[in-house]
């Protein structure tokens, strides 16, 4: 299977939502670092798609023994785990994650744990990565990851990411307030005209 | 993990204070319950353990004061203990 592969330094992805949604999923493709013989894999995403949850109240991202059983994985590490219900500790595998838009993250530390409902968890060793931004614009859900960070995300010193009706924005000939040396009508004066 | 992974494991988790002394939070590349040598990312310390020993004969470990500052935390109910 050939899916479109990010060429680009700065990865990203948006994924909305047709309603406002309580948790944040997307489908995933995973695939093992290594193969069989303990050679680095090519980039090249199995067909299967996993259904993965976004969490920010992980400090690590976890694969389902589904997913470990179907590619075969070999752990390559040992993780202590505390959850709610108690504290264990777990095998790790080396994976590729394939987020949406071809958007690849190669050797992932996954923990091999029991989930239910769902395949994958990702959580922040890969969301704090990045920008990381959830809205829910007119009851929809919409979330935005890209790699790697470039820019801090303040909604109170930033206003002029508020729509053009409910504030005056920088002139259009002034230098952009989020810091970039270009003028605003180049830069994020243009981005909200669209 | 098989029983020479866990013994690794376990010489990992019975050492960990003296090997954090001896090497930092380095990702110790473990065989046979010996440390094989200390790499400064995971990615670095897999792919020669992989080199090495091959597939199931070593694991990796993160250097670090004792056994909880390296626990991944779960605040939700996604992920359980049984």
């Amino acid at each position: 299977m050939n899916l479109p592969i990010q060429q680009n330094p700065i990865l990203s992805f948006t994924a909305k939502y047709t309603n406002r949604v309580l948790q944040l999923r997307t489908g995933i493709h995973v695939q093992p670092t290594f193969n069989s013989n303990g050679v680095e894999a090519a980039i090249n995403p199995p067909p299967e798609i996993w259904d993965a949850i976004w969490d920010t109240g992980a400090t690590g991202s976890c694969i389902s023994q589904r997913i470990v059983e179907k590619y075969k994985l070999v752990p390559v590490s040992v993780s202590g785990i505390t959850t709610p219900t108690g504290s264990t500790h777990r095998s790790v595998y080396v994976v590729n994650f394939y987020l949406p838009n071809g958007f690849v993250i190669p050797g992932v530390s996954a923990i091999g744990t029991e989930l239910t409902g769902f395949d994958a968890l990702i959580g922040m060793d890969i969301i704090g990565l990045g920008d990381f931004v959830v809205s829910s614009y007119e009851g929809k859900t919409a979330f935005s990851f890209r790699m790697p960070s470039l820019h801090c995300f303040d909604f109170v010193e930033n206003t002029y990411m508020l729509p053009r009706n409910s504030q005056k924005g920088p002139s259009r000939n002034a230098p952009c307030p989020c810091g970039s040396g270009k003028k605003y009508k180049h830069c994020h004066g243009k981005i909200s005209q669209k | 993990m098989n029983a020479q992974q866990e013994k690794s494991y376990k010489f990992f988790v019975d050492n960990i204070a003296s090997l954090y002394e001896e090497y930092g939070n380095k990702f110790l590349l473990l065989h046979k319950s010996a440390v094989i040598e200390a790499f400064p990312s995971m990615a670095e310390a897999v792919k020669s353990g992989y080199e090495k020993f091959g597939p199931g004969e070593f694991i990796v470990q993160q250097g670090a004061p004792n056994i909880e500052s390296n626990m991944a935390k779960f605040v939700g109910l996604l992920v359980g203990v049984a």
